[in-house]
């Protein structure tokens, strides 16, 4: 190859390498403003785990346990006591998010379709006590739920850090999903399979 | 191998013959004397990939030596394994790699099929092999894009993380995360595909070769780049072989040696694909196997697609895994090389022992002979080319 | 005392300072002080104020480029960014080293500014408007950009640091390489001219054509020489983010890396204005007026400058120094050259 060709290859390399950069300065960029504008996650995202309740409100965990001993980082802690019926009767389920690693197995494990992963994600706090989420709060985000649980994920609604904006989008967004109401009572199991 | 140790200790001299530059150049260019500088590089350094602490010795700008110094990222993954069932191990596969998390789970869940005895669905073999291979371009894109910002072109970086994004939601739809899918189980997967998720891959499949001509434009057709990776980091086949030298890096040498068409797993002996390799050794073979690698996945995800049949995508496996006392090993092609999964198992529900073959722990090892005699320009090129990922390193 | 005498307001506003001046019995050269002080005020101000915009152009610019949005929140369109970025660093801690030479460390950042903005003394802004048309303009550009070097290599020594040390002499290095070329690309232009003064190369400019056309090889060499001046990817080895971390800004923080970083763009912006003054005709222009095309000209080489960078990759030391001694050398000696036969004939 000689010099002439050496130059001229090198001059067509970053000729087309600026029309490259060039074109892309008038495509439409692919970023967005996030804390404006959400992502529009799929369901079965896998964000905080949360504690789903029936129709009447009640959680539909029997504290079995096998999410607790299932864990492999060992966040999740079950008290439970037995009642007159010696039937299990939950006392306290904390997780603590400061550890969990949302890998998504407490859902998978359970029998009774109790736990599913939310699309809550944004769960920055200033006290490290607030990660410890104890039973109450993870039922009032499970019954946030909307839609079906697929994938032994939900979505939810009411975010707490979601504009109210983007929320009315939210909805109508899910409006055209493949399932659009949302089955009152989750079957035991109850997840896409 | 006591041989090839020698080899090795040469290797650096007698690679290749013509290309080599002398160690030591010109320390004394007259009556001044100068002295070689101690560096360090990392851990804290844009360029090495996370927390690699290289010591490099140099003299002027011309490395000397250099000295790797890992352990920043040690997470203990293989100890705290032995404390864990085989299923909770899988979530924690995919931080040793983190940035092809589903090849390792994948060398897991084989290794632990392979000792049960499992026969896993042939829908969830054709899922596993797509996710390899989305996999294996995810990763390759975020190497490209590294490499141009090591180079010191930024834009490549943000193109490829464009595409990337395409596969990270595919990856999300259906496994539920972007990074740490913990989806292979053992016998199946996770979750089953959706027809409207093969249809999204197809499209993906239609739209990234315009991506990737881009990139051969950008940066593949650009005479700064090759005249800064050719002949840089030079590493012949017999080196390679001696270090035991994997995937992109062991092919750029001369040796076309691909598990996937070697020890065949899933269903990858039904596909047809090449493997990409090429002989030169240097930065250059290592960044056009690498592009190459990304055409022939897309040839095997459109044939992967087209087969996928129906059926279960998780097949029977016992509920509580024990495996039978002995030693197993299994592996295959990640996108740095071979992953391994070694375990040992005393017959409890916890391995007794898991050794993890890192690819780019082998490949760092490579570093000192590959950037001796060059500049420190080309340090970053080469630390770049190998595509270390130091959480796999240290694991 | 000189001063344009083109354009009337300035023109009048002397006069009229001057007759003050003369009836309050105040000495004349007091009248100078004032005169040079409220000019460099305004190049000054000018500089800054375009530099704010340079800054915010190249992160839009960029942003774009790379599919991105670039700064958005501050101000319209992320106006304000710098600004915001400004005030941040400004009043963050000042940070000096230990191992660090004192009195060099802190002095650097200053011997880097002020030769990059003495360029702008002799940059004809418009016909007449100009600090200061000396006849050996080109020259004291030559002489005023080569003062980077020194202030480098400073700030690399003073610092202490390795990397630090590593970017001083890369940049020692490399800005000698590229003044030669850079020089000689320039002097081609002026032999077109027949005058070492910018506003004589400007006219000539109007006489004959843009000495673009009748250059287009000096331009090539200018334009990459000029690039390596100013640090700037492809050549930014200095600071070569991915090799030497920050390169000879590495240990600085607050105020003076701020001004390491004014530098860079006011000597981007000189370099600009001298390009659209050697090659396109400065102010020179149909329609708008000359203020705005002298802008126009001086944005352009701008936007070809950060294209440049949001394209290419970085060079390697030694192929930094072939490519100055063993390509643009003998390109800009061929240039020069081939123009003395075209002047002579």
């Amino acid at each position: 190859m000689g010099l002439w060709q050496q130059v001229a290859d090198g001059v067509t390399g970053v000729v087309k390498g600026h029309l490259v950069t060039f074109r892309n300065l008038f495509r439409r960029p692919v970023t967005y403003r996030y804390p404006e504008v959400r992502p529009n996650l799929p369901v079965g995202t896998r964000g905080m785990p949360v504690l789903l309740s029936d129709d009447e409100g009640n959680l539909l965990c029997t504290a079995c346990e096998v999410c607790a001993r299932e864990c492999p980082v060992q966040v999740i802690h079950i008290t439970a006591h037995r009642d007159e019926n010696k039937k299990k009767v939950l006392d306290e389920f904390d997780i603590d998010m400061s550890r969990c690693m949302f890998c998504g197995i407490c859902a998978e494990v359970c029998a009774f379709g109790a736990i599913a992963m939310s699309d809550i994600y944004e769960l920055a706090d200033f006290e490290q006590e607030n990660l410890i989420y104890n039973k109450e709060r993870l039922a009032e985000l499970g019954r946030r739920r909307k839609g079906p649980i697929i994938n032994y994920g939900i979505k939810t609604e009411g975010n707490p850090y979601q504009s109210p904006a983007e929320e009315a989008e939210g909805s109508a967004g899910t409006a055209d999903k493949p399932a659009q109401s949302a089955p009152a009572t989750p079957t035991a199991g109850g997840t896409s399979r | 191998m006591p041989d090839a140790a020698a080899t090795v200790s040469g290797a650096t001299r007698e690679q290749d013959g013509e290309e080599v530059r002398p160690t030591a150049p010109d320390s004394e260019v007259g009556d001044l004397h100068t002295e070689e500088m101690m560096i360090n590089m990392g851990p804290q350094h844009p360029s090495t990939h996370g927390v690699l602490r290289a010591v490099v010795t140099i003299d002027g700008e011309r490395v000397v030596d250099v000295d790797s110094d890992v352990g920043y990222l040690h997470r203990c993954f293989e100890k705290i394994c032995e404390k864990l069932t085989y299923h909770q191990i899988i979530p924690y596969t995919d931080r040793t790699d983190y940035l092809a998390g589903m090849t390792n789970e994948l060398a897991l869940v084989l290794t632990v099929e392979k000792a049960l005895g499992l026969e896993v669905p042939r829908r969830a073999q054709f899922i596993r092999t797509i996710m390899s291979e989305l996999q294996r371009i995810h990763s390759h894109l975020l190497w490209f894009g590294t490499f141009g910002l090591d180079l010191g072109a930024t834009t490549p970086f943000l193109y490829a993380f464009r595409d990337r994004e395409t596969i990270s939601d595919l990856f999300e739809e259906i496994t539920g995360a972007r990074m740490m899918y913990n989806y292979m189980r053992v016998g199946g997967v996770r979750n089953d595909v959706s027809a409207a998720w093969v249809k999204k891959v197809r499209t993906f499949l239609r739209q990234f070769p315009a991506a990737l001509r881009e990139y051969d434009d950008l940066l593949t057709g650009n005479p700064i780049l090759k005249a800064r990776t050719r002949g840089v980091g030079k590493i012949n086949a017999r080196t390679a072989i001696a270090y035991g030298a994997s995937g992109p890096v062991l092919r750029a040498s001369g040796v076309p040696y691909d598990l996937r068409k070697h020890d065949p797993y899933l269903v990858y002996d039904e596909l047809e694909f090449d493997v990409a390799w090429a002989s030169e050794g240097d930065v250059l073979a290592r960044y056009q196997v690498r592009l190459e690698e990304m055409r022939q996945s897309l040839r095997i995800l459109e044939q992967a697609l087209e087969g996928l049949p129906e059926g279960e995508y998780l097949g029977k496996a016992p509920r509580i895994i024990k495996l039978p006392p002995g030693h197993y090993y299994g592996h295959v092609e990640g996108p740095r090389g071979e992953v391994g999964c070694y375990i040992v198992s005393d017959g409890d529900r916890k391995p007794y022992r898991l050794h993890w073959r890192a690819p780019s722990f082998v490949h760092l090892q490579l570093l000192p002979l590959m950037a001796r005699g060059h500049l420190m320009g080309d340090m970053v090129a080469i630390i770049g080319s190998i595509d270390i990922v130091m959480g796999e390193v240290d694991r | 005392m000189y001063l344009a005498a083109t354009s009337s307001l300035p023109l009048r506003l002397y006069q009229w300072t001057e007759q003050l001046f003369t009836d309050l019995g105040l000495p004349l050269w007091l009248l100078a002080v004032l005169v040079a002080t409220v000019k460099a005020a305004l190049i000054i101000g000018f500089i800054l104020i375009n530099v704010i915009f340079l800054i915010w152009l190249e992160r839009k610019l960029g942003g774009h480029i790379q599919n991105r949005l670039g700064p958005v929140y501050t101000g319209p369109f992320g106006l304000l960014q710098t600004v915001a970025d400004a005030l941040k660093v400004l009043v963050k801690e000042d940070i000096i080293p230990a191992a660090a030479d004192r009195w060099v460390f802190m002095a650097a950042p200053l011997v880097a500014f002020v030769p990059s903005v003495m360029i702008w003394l002799v940059v004809p802004f418009a016909p007449g408007v100009q600090a200061r048309d000396l006849n050996i303009g080109t020259l004291y550009v030559a002489a005023m950009t080569g003062c980077t070097v020194p202030a480098l290599l400073m700030a690399g020594w003073s610092s202490g640091n390795k990397w630090s040390l590593l970017g001083a002499f890369r940049a020692g290095a490399q800005l000698v390489s590229y003044e030669v070329p850079l020089i000689l690309a320039t002097l081609a232009v002026v032999m077109l001219a027949g005058s070492l003064s910018l506003n004589d190369i400007i006219r000539a400019q109007q006489e004959s054509t843009w000495f673009i056309f009748l250059q287009p090889l000096g331009f090539v060499v200018y334009l990459i020489s000029a690039i390596a001046e100013l640090n700037r990817t492809p050549f930014d080895l200095p600071e070569a983010e991915s090799e030497l971390v920050a390169g000879f800004n590495t240990e600085y923080s607050g105020f003076r890396f701020a001004i390491f970083f004014l530098t860079e763009y006011a000597n981007l912006l000189g370099s600009s204005a001298i390009a659209a003054t050697l090659f396109l005709g400065g102010w020179s222009g149909p329609f708008l007026p000359p203020f705005v095309w002298f802008l126009l000209k001086t944005y352009l080489f701008v936007f070809l400058a950060m294209w440049i960078r949001f394209t290419l990759p970085r060079l390697r030391v030694d192929q930094l120094m072939n490519l100055s001694w063993k390509f643009l050398l003998p390109v800009a000696l061929i240039n020069v050259l081939g123009t003395g036969v075209f002047v002579a004939l």
